[in-house]
C-alpha cells in the first residue's frame, strides 16, 4: 500500500458495519469505503462488541436482528460503557414499527433508519453525525 | 236487550188491559141506558173523545212510569246484582254491592256481600300461603335472573317453535342496536317474550341450525352445539352458538328448546377481510415490483456493454421500484393491528389502576401511579391483563427481594402511536446482564417478559437515569382503538332478565285465527294520544303506548312508549288532556318512522284497545304514508265490557277499572291507559269464559252484537 493511502487510513474516521445480511454488507462496505472511511464488517452481535473494543469505530451501522446479541443490546452496551459512549450509533434495520423505532431511540441510537433506505440520505446522515 | 223487550211488552199489555176495561165498562154502561138516551150518550162520548184519549194516555204514561220503577227496583236490580256477584266471583273479590232498592234485595245484597267477604278472606288466606310457598322459588328465580343480567354474553332461550322465552338485557341491547342500524327508526325492543326469533335472525340460518341440532341429537350426540354466522339487515354480523335445551324424560331426553349465545363479530370479520385483502395486495405488489427490478437488473447483466445513459435509466427503475415497495410496506405495517382474542381493549388510566393494585397485592410494594395528562385520558391499550400484570409484578417482586426496593412508581405517557409504561424506582440499578436475564425470565415460572412483549407486539427496555437517580423498566405499547361501546352493566331492579318458562310448553301455534283460545293468544294492548278527536279532519297521533300480554301475563319489561311529532301545533285543549306540549314532540320521530316501529312491536299479536275503532282509525289513515298495514285481529275492551256487563250503564275506562278493581295510574298518558286497559282485559277473560266466550272468534262475534259496534270515526 502506498504512503498517502496509509495516512488517509490513519486520519480517516472509522465505520463498523454490523449486519448478518451479506448482500447489504457488500454495498455498505463499498459505499463507506468510497466515502473515505475506514470500514470493518461483522455479522453478529458478539463480534460487534469485540470490534467496538479493538477497532474503536467513530460510528456503527447497526442492524437489529443480529445473531447472538441483537442490535438493541449492542446499542445499550455502547451507551452504558463510558469508553464507548462517544460512538455514533445508526440503527439500520428492517424492524420499522413505531415501538421498535421508539425503543432504538430510547436506548440511545443517534439515528434509526428503516430498510429500504435511500443511499444518498444514508451517506448525508453519516457525514453529519461525524461532523463533516 | 231482553229486559227492555220485556218492559215494552208489559207496558203494552197494561195499556191494552186499561183500554179494554174502560171500553167494556162504557159498553156495559151504554147497555143499561134506555134506547132514547143511547144516542145522546154516544154524542156526549164523541164530544169528550179528546179528553178521554188524553186521560187514557195519562193513565198509560203513569202505568209505564210505575212499571219502569217496578222493573228497575225488582227485575233490573236483580240482574245487576247477578252481574256484580259475578264480578266478585271471577274478577274482583274486593268488590261489594252497594245498590239495594228494596228491603228484600237489601237482604240478598247483605248475604252476597257477606259471602264475598268470606270468599275474599279465604282467597287472601290461600294467596298468602301460596306466596309463602313460592317465596323460596322466587328467590331462586331472582338469583338466576341476576346471574343472567350480569352475564357479559348475550343469551336468548327459545322453545322448539323458536319463540323467545328468556333473554337477558345484553341480548336485547345487542340485537336492538344491531337491527336499528338497518331500520328507518330505532328498534326499541328487538326481542320479546313469546315472539318468534325468526323475525330477528335470518330464517334459513336459524332453521339449518335447528335441523342440525335435531339431527345430531337423533344420532345420539349428547351435547351438540351448532355455530353459525348471520348477517343482519344493517350489515352487522352475529356469531350464534346454539345448543339444545333437554328435559329429562324416561327414555330419551326430550328436546324442549334451544339456548343461543350471540356475539357481534362484525369488527372481527371486517378486520379479517381487510387483513386478507391487504395481504393479497401486498403480495401482488411485491411480485410486480420484483418483476420490474428483475427485468431491469437482468437487462444490465445480459448487456454489460450498454451505454451509460441506458444503464442509468435501468438503475433508476430499480431505485424507484425499491422506494415504492418500501412505502407500501410501511403503509401496511402502520395500518396493521393485531387480532388476538386474549387482548382486551382497556383505557390507559384504567389499566394503570388495575396494574397498581395487581403489583401491590402480589409484592407488597408501595406503588404510586401517574398517568400523564398529555392525551392519556383517552388512550386505549390492547392488553392481556393477567399476563401483563403477572410479568410486571414478577419484575417488581425481584426488585423487592433482590434489590431491597420498597417503593416503585408507575407512569403512562402517550407518544403518538404508542404509549410508554414505566416502572420506576430509586436507588439500585441493574447491570445490563441482570436486566437481560430478568427480561428473558429464564429462572421464573410463567411467561417471560419477552414472550409477553411479543404477544402485545410491544417492546421492553431497561434504563437508568443517573442524573435523576432512578432506574426504570419501560414497556412500549402500541395504542389500540376502543372496543365497541360497551353497554354498562344493567341495574338489577330496573333491568331484570325477562323469562317465562311456561313458554316451553306452549303448543306450536297451529290453530288459525278465530279458533284459538283467548288465554293462549299474545296481545298488544295499546292506546294513543292525539291532537284532537277527528282523525278524518287532520288530527294526528302525538303518542303511542303499548304493553304486551303473553301466556295470560302482562310483560312488565316490554313496553312501547313513543312520542310522535304530529307536524302541527297542539291546541291548548289537547295539551290540557294529555299534557304533551310542542316542545316535547319537537325532536320526536314523525309518524312515518314511529308507526313501522310500532307495527314491528305488534307483530303476530291481537290488538286490544279501549274504544279501538278510534285509535285504529288513526293508524289506518296512515297506511299509505307509512306503508304498514294494521290488519291484526282486534278486540275492544269497550265492547267486551258491554258483553260481560250488559246491565251496567257506564263503560268508560275509569268505570270498568273501578268495577274490576284495577288501580288507575297515569290516566291520559298513552302508556298509562294501555296499562289500565291491559289489566282490565286480563280480568275480563274469566268473565267472558263464564259466558262461554273462549275463543277469539267467539269474542269478536259477541262484541259485534253490542250497541258500541256501530261507532265510527
Amino acid at each position: 500500500m502506498s504512503g498517502p493511502q496509509q495516512w488517509s487510513r490513519f486520519l480517516s474516521k472509522k465505520v463498523l458495519i454490523a449486519d448478518d445480511e451479506a448482500n447489504i454488507v457488500v454495498s455498505l462496505d463499498f459505499l463507506m469505503g468510497h466515502a473515505g472511511y475506514t470500514v470493518r464488517s461483522v455479522f453478529d452481535g458478539e463480534a460487534a462488541l469485540r470490534e467496538l473494543a479493538s477497532f474503536r469505530p467513530d460510528l456503527i451501522l447497526l442492524d437489529v436482528m443480529l445473531p447472538l446479541r441483537d442490535g438493541f443490546e449492542v446499542c445499550q452496551k455502547i451507551r452504558d460503557d463510558p469508553a464507548l459512549r462517544a460512538i455514533k450509533v445508526v440503527m439500520l434495520t428492517a424492524k420499522g414499527r413505531e415501538v421498535e423505532v421508539a425503543k432504538g431511540l430510547a436506548l440511545g441510537a443517534d439515528l434509526y433508519i428503516t430498510k429500504p433506505f435511500a443511499t444518498r440520505e444514508l451517506l448525508a446522515s453519516v457525514r453529519r453525525l461525524l461532523g463533516e | 236487550m231482553k229486559l227492555r223487550a220485556q218492559f215494552i211488552l208489559a207496558v203494552t199489555g197494561a195499556s191494552m188491559f186499561v183500554a179494554a176495561a174502560v171500553g167494556t165498562s162504557l159498553y156495559t154502561l151504554r147497555g143499561t141506558l134506555p134506547d132514547a138516551q143511547q144516542a145522546p150518550f154516544d154524542a156526549a162520548l164523541g164530544a169528550a173523545a179528546g179528553a178521554l184519549a188524553f186521560v187514557f194516555m195519562l193513565v198509560v204514561a203513569t202505568l209505564a212510569w210505575l212499571l219502569h220503577a217496578f222493573y228497575d227496583r225488582h227485575v233490573a236490580s236483580a240482574q245487576r246484582l247477578a252481574e256484580e256477584s259475578n264480578i266478585i266471583l271471577s274478577a274482583n273479590p274486593a268488590h261489594r254491592i252497594a245498590e239495594a232498592p228494596t228491603a228484600q234485595i237489601a237482604l240478598l245484597r247483605d248475604a252476597i256481600n257477606a259471602f264475598a267477604s268470606r270468599l275474599e278472606n279465604l282467597g287472601n288466606d290461600v294467596e298468602a300461603r301460596v306466596a309463602a310457598a313460592r317465596a323460596d322459588l322466587d328467590q331462586e328465580k331472582t338469583r338466576l335472573a341476576a346471574l343472567m343480567s350480569q352475564l357479559s354474553e348475550s343469551v336468548v332461550v327459545c322453545n322448539v317453535a323458536a319463540r323467545v322465552l328468556l333473554y337477558n338485557p345484553r341480548a336485547q341491547d345487542l340485537l336492538s342496536a344491531c337491527l336499528s342500524e338497518g331500520a328507518a327508526a330505532p328498534v326499541q325492543s328487538a326481542l320479546g317474550l313469546g315472539r318468534s326469533l325468526f323475525s330477528v335472525i335470518e330464517r334459513s340460518a336459524l332453521s339449518h341450525a335447528i335441523e342440525d341440532l335435531q339431527y345430531r341429537l337423533e344420532r345420539g350426540e349428547t351435547a351438540p352445539v351448532s355455530v353459525f354466522i348471520t348477517r343482519l339487515p344493517g350489515a352487522r354480523m352475529l356469531r350464534v352458538r346454539m345448543a339444545p335445551v333437554l328435559t329429562p324424560a324416561p327414555a330419551l331426553p326430550d328436546l324442549s328448546g334451544f339456548i343461543l349465545i350471540i356475539e357481534d363479530v362484525t369488527r372481527e370479520v371486517e378486520m379479517g377481510v381487510s387483513r386478507e385483502s391487504q395481504l393479497r395486495s401486498l403480495i401482488a405488489r411485491t411480485r410486480a415490483t420484483l418483476g420490474n427490478i428483475g427485468a431491469a437488473t437482468g437487462s444490465l447483466l445480459v448487456h454489460p456493454d450498454m451505454d451509460m445513459a441506458k444503464q442509468r435509466s435501468f438503475l433508476e427503475i430499480v431505485a424507484q421500484e425499491t422506494r415504492a415497495l418500501g412505502s407500501e410496506v410501511a403503509r401496511v405495517e402502520a395500518g396493521y393491528r393485531a387480532v388476538d382474542p386474549a387482548l382486551e381493549s382497556i383505557g390507559g388510566a384504567d389499566f394503570l389502576a388495575v396494574l397498581k393494585r395487581g403489583i401491590e397485592n402480589q409484592t407488597g410494594l408501595l406503588v404510586s401511579s401517574r398517568a400523564d395528562d398529555a392525551g392519556c385520558a383517552g388512550v386505549w391499550l390492547a392488553i392481556d391483563r393477567a399476563a401483563m400484570i403477572d410479568v410486571i409484578s414478577r419484575i417488581s417482586l425481584r426488585l423487592r427481594t433482590q434489590c431491597a426496593v420498597r417503593e416503585v412508581a408507575l407512569s403512562l405517557t402517550c407518544r403518538g402511536g404508542h404509549a410508554e409504561l414505566d416502572l420506576t424506582w430509586r436507588g439500585a440499578t441493574l447491570s445490563l446482564e441482570a436486566a437481560r436475564e430478568w427480561q428473558n425470565g429464564a429462572s421464573d415460572a410463567g411467561a417471560s417478559l419477552d414472550d409477553v412483549m411479543k404477544q402485545h407486539r410491544a417492546e421492553a427496555l431497561y434504563g437508568h437515569d443517573e442524573a435523576a437517580g432512578h432506574a426504570y423498566f419501560r414497556v412500549l405499547l402500541p395504542v389500540s382503538v376502543p372496543n365497541e361501546p360497551r353497554v354498562l352493566p344493567p341495574e338489577l331492579a330496573s333491568r331484570p332478565t325477562f323469562y317465562d318458562f311456561d313458554l316451553f310448553h306452549q303448543p306450536r301455534q297451529s290453530a288459525a285465527g278465530d279458533a284459538r283460545a283467548l288465554t293462549e293468544l299474545s296481545y298488544t294492548v295499546f292506546d294513543t294520544e292525539t291532537t284532537g278527536l277527528a282523525p278524518s279532519h287532520g288530527d294526528q297521533i302525538v303518542s303511542i303506548g303499548a304493553v304486551r300480554i303473553v301466556n295470560g301475563k302482562r310483560l312488565a319489561g316490554e313496553m312501547f312508549d313513543q312520542l310522535v311529532n304530529p307536524r302541527r301545533r297542539l291546541s291548548a285543549s289537547a295539551v290540557r288532556i294529555h299534557g304533551i306540549t310542542d316542545d316535547m314532540v319537537e325532536r320526536a320521530p314523525t309518524i312515518d318512522r314511529a308507526l313501522p316501529a310500532f307495527h314491528r312491536y305488534c307483530e303476530d299479536t291481537v290488538l286490544v284497545a279501549h274504544n279501538a275503532a278510534f285509535d285504529l282509525r288513526f293508524l289506518q289513515l296512515k297506511e299509505d304514508e307509512t306503508g304498514v298495514c294494521f290488519d291484526h285481529p282486534v278486540l275492544d275492551t269497550l265492547m267486551l265490557s258491554a258483553v260481560v256487563h250488559p246491565g251496567q250503564a257506564d263503560h268508560t275506562l275509569e268505570a270498568i277499572a273501578t268495577r274490576l278493581g284495577v288501580d288507575v295510574v297515569g290516566r291520559h298518558t298513552a302508556l298509562g291507559d294501555a296499562l289500565v286497559t291491559a289489566e282490565i282485559f286480563l280480568r275480563m277473560l274469566p268473565l267472558l269464559a263464564m259466558k262461554d266466550i273462549r275463543t277469539l272468534g267467539e269474542a269478536r262475534e259477541a262484541a259485534r252484537s253490542t250497541p258500541f259496534a256501530r261507532l265510527a270515526y
